[in-house]
């Protein structure tokens, strides 16, 4: 997978952001967020650069800390605090964004999985091929994605 | 004051009106200036601007809002319009250079000729003071300046006397199925004319179906005016970006003399020019004209016939969403390819409007925001892994969407005045809207849900939602009308002003009716046609 400039540039800014901030450092670390992510997502290509934006932003959070450690200690649970989360961290992976209405940023444009998922199309605003490539419905390859 | 810049014609508006113009003029050697609000911004940088903006899916999403040149977008119309009701008025355009054609869809419709003749074919509003004939041959020529495409073999009720520049683009796999599903019904599909390249033509490459012509074409196939920006710029034009008009200036024999602005900063500036034309769109344009007030001119400039910022028109949309029953692929190609332009026409227009159905090939990206929306909701109801992707994968493939778009007609009371007491940060006057739907359009309301539903019914769907009010079209029409009698209009049909004969105003705000067809086309092939005039008028 390809690590967008943007990503790489938002997660230097992250890191400065952890350091300086002294007392916000990662409860959880980065594999044991990258594996939980694995596992809520169900893929195993997710790009840690882009996980590293998306763990310090949810650790932004207070109340995220100890309900995220514990979600990585045991990814099983369904309590309220850790229900919450689960989608708060898929919503991330889907959509490239961190967050809430305008205070939102895009993290990834075309990593997002939203495009993964929908392997029949191309992020919206990307070239995909010849004129008419839409004519016919797209092949196995391309839904499977 | 002396004059900062000046020029033989000053068009304000950096527009498809303003740019047309500019280089048709430019062509003949004329000294040609445009002034335009906003910013200039290059194709790459609005590219980046769009994947960086978590609003990027939105018409306005990449643009720019900047603080000297405020417009209204679709999740925040009213920090810039004045909304005096009852209805509200839903719209977006775009200031900066190359205007609203940066986020259009590109439908490149002609009217009817029965839309030039509403009160004498059904006794409703006015009829145009020109005809589909006289026009004819300015459609052709905007087609080929805008590069259109389309079905060579079907008119769509326009007569034609030369072909479209481009052969259709191939329809997508979920237009040919709404094809076969309609083929015995009333409704039939075509290809809608577009400006959007299906093979590479001056200069652009041909279409490489991002799915984005709204709010933005990564490659230039899909046509804007930065094309006659650029043309006219080679051929001697200036553009002058940042530079908001806040007035025109007449002498006491009712020229127009000079125009002032005002930069970023709030400074002032001064333009003079022999000939002056505003090209601003359908709400700054009459914003200037009635901003523009002087001793003998009370009521603003070019208004002796109290219509200036009147008839505002809108296209009223119906929409209507399902998830159907077999995968039909949206999201492949551009945004719409097809389309329902039959009921256009007919002798029942004297009741209800004339209406057009866009067949959606991006899902429901306009009535919810997908497929972000469809994903929030699917992690909403809990899915996650393999399971999250494939529904996804799923539902996306099946979002099919109609669009309505209807007539509405003229009402002297739907207005656009400068609101003296309410400014924008650079004190200008923001724009007041008044606006209210007629019976007429509820009437085009009911009907499209119900034709919505039986062309549903005919592909087969799961339950359908509609749009409830009528949804705005962003098309602004009618503000500073042409017509024959200078007491009832603002422009003559070469769209001078009645008032005063070295101003001329472009765009579709010269429109008597609206009819059912997108503006563009028509408004470009009216500019064209302006060009003769308004370079004879330097010489007067």
């Amino acid at each position: 997978m390809q690590i967008s400039r943007r990503a790489l540039m938002l997660a230097t800014t992250a890191l400065v952001c952890t350091v300086s901030l002294g007392e916000a450092r990662a409860d959880v670390d980065l594999a044991a967020f990258m594996a939980l992510s694995e596992h809520l997502t169900g893929r195993s290509d997710l790009d840690p650069v882009i996980g590293r934006v998306y763990l310090t932003a949810l650790q932004r959070e207070a109340t995220n800390r100890d309900a995220l450690a514990a979600l990585s200690r045991d990814p099983g649970r369904q309590d309220g605090q850790a229900l919450a989360l689960r989608k708060q961290i898929l919503r991330c992976w889907y959509s490239g964004l961190i967050g809430e209405g305008d205070a939102s940023k895009v993290v990834s444009f075309e990593a997002a999985l939203l495009w993964s998922a929908m392997g029949f199309a191309q992020p919206k605003g990307w070239c995909r091929g010849p004129v008419g490539y839409w004519s016919e419905p797209p092949d196995a390859q391309e839904t499977t994605r | 004051m002396s004059a900062d810049l000046s020029a033989e014609v000053v068009i304000v508006g950096a527009g498809i009106a303003g740019a047309l113009a500019a280089a048709g003029l430019a062509r003949k050697g004329i000294d040609t200036l445009i002034v335009e609000a906003g910013p200039r911004l290059e194709r790459e940088t609005l590219q980046a601007r769009y994947e960086a903006s978590p609003k990027r899916d939105l018409p306005s999403g990449p643009y720019p809002d900047a603080p000297y040149a405020p417009r209204p977008t679709e999740t925040d119309a009213n920090s810039y319009l004045v909304q005096a009701g009852p209805d509200p008025f839903a719209t977006s355009y775009e200031r900066l250079v190359g205007g609203t054609t940066w986020h259009w869809e590109a439908t490149a419709l002609r009217f009817l000729p029965e839309d030039f003749r509403m009160r004498s074919r059904f006794g409703l509003a006015e009829d145009w003071p020109l005809s589909y004939d006289d026009l004819e041959p300015w459609y052709a020529a905007a087609e080929r300046e805008l590069g259109v495409t389309a079905d060579a073999a079907d008119d769509l009720g326009s007569p034609r006397s030369s072909p479209y520049p481009m052969p259709a683009m191939p329809l997508s796999y979920l237009d040919r199925q709404f094809a076969a599903a309609l083929s015995d019904s009333p409704y039939r599909l075509v290809t809608t004319p577009a400006a959007r390249n299906s093979q590479a033509y001056a200069g652009r490459l041909a279409c490489c179906g991002s799915g984005s012509c709204i709010p933005l074409c990564p490659t230039g196939a899909k046509y804007d005016a930065m094309v006659h920006i650029v043309l006219a710029e080679k051929a001697g034009a200036r553009v002058v970006p940042q530079s908001v008009v806040t007035a025109l200036t007449a002498d006491s024999a009712g020229r127009i003399s000079a125009l002032t602005f005002k930069r970023p900063d709030g400074s002032e500036g001064r333009i003079e020019g022999k000939t002056f034309v505003l090209a601003a769109h359908g709400l700054e344009t009459p914003k200037i004209l009635l901003m523009s007030r002087g001793e003998g001119h009370a009521e603003g400039l070019a208004n002796s016939s109290g219509q200036v910022g009147r008839n505002l028109m809108d296209h009223p949309y119906k929409v209507s969403w399902a998830l159907s029953d077999k995968p039909l692929w949206p999201y492949r190609g551009p945004i719409t390819l097809s389309s329902i332009e039959n009921t256009r026409w007919g002798d029942w227009r004297g009741e209800r409007p004339g209406y057009r159905i866009s067949i959606s090939n991006s899902g429901w990206a306009w009535p919810t925001g997908a497929p972000l929306s469809s994903v929030n909701r699917l992690i909403d109801e809990g899915l996650e892994g393999a399971e999250l992707a494939a529904s996804l994968r799923e539902q996306t493939s099946r979002q099919v969407m109609l669009a309505s778009m209807t007539e509405q007609l003229p009402d002297p009371e739907n207005r656009i005045e400068p609101d003296f007491e309410q400014r924008d940060r650079i004190g200008i006057p923001r724009p007041k809207v008044t606006y209210r739907f007629d019976h007429y359009t509820k009437r085009g309301m009911t009907t499209a849900e119900a034709v919505h539903e039986e062309i549903f019914a005919r592909i087969g769907t799961g339950p359908i939602s509609h749009s409830g009010h009528p949804w705005g079209g962003a098309h602004i029409m009618g503000t500073y009308k042409m017509g024959v009698d200078p007491k009832t209009s603002v422009v003559d049909p070469n769209l001078r002003s009645h008032d005063h004969k070295n101003l001329f105003l472009l765009g579709s705000g010269v429109f008597p009716t609206g009819a059912a067809a997108n503006p563009t086309l028509t408004l470009a092939a009216l500019s064209l046609r302006a060009v003769a005039a308004i370079a004879g008028s330097i010489k007067e």
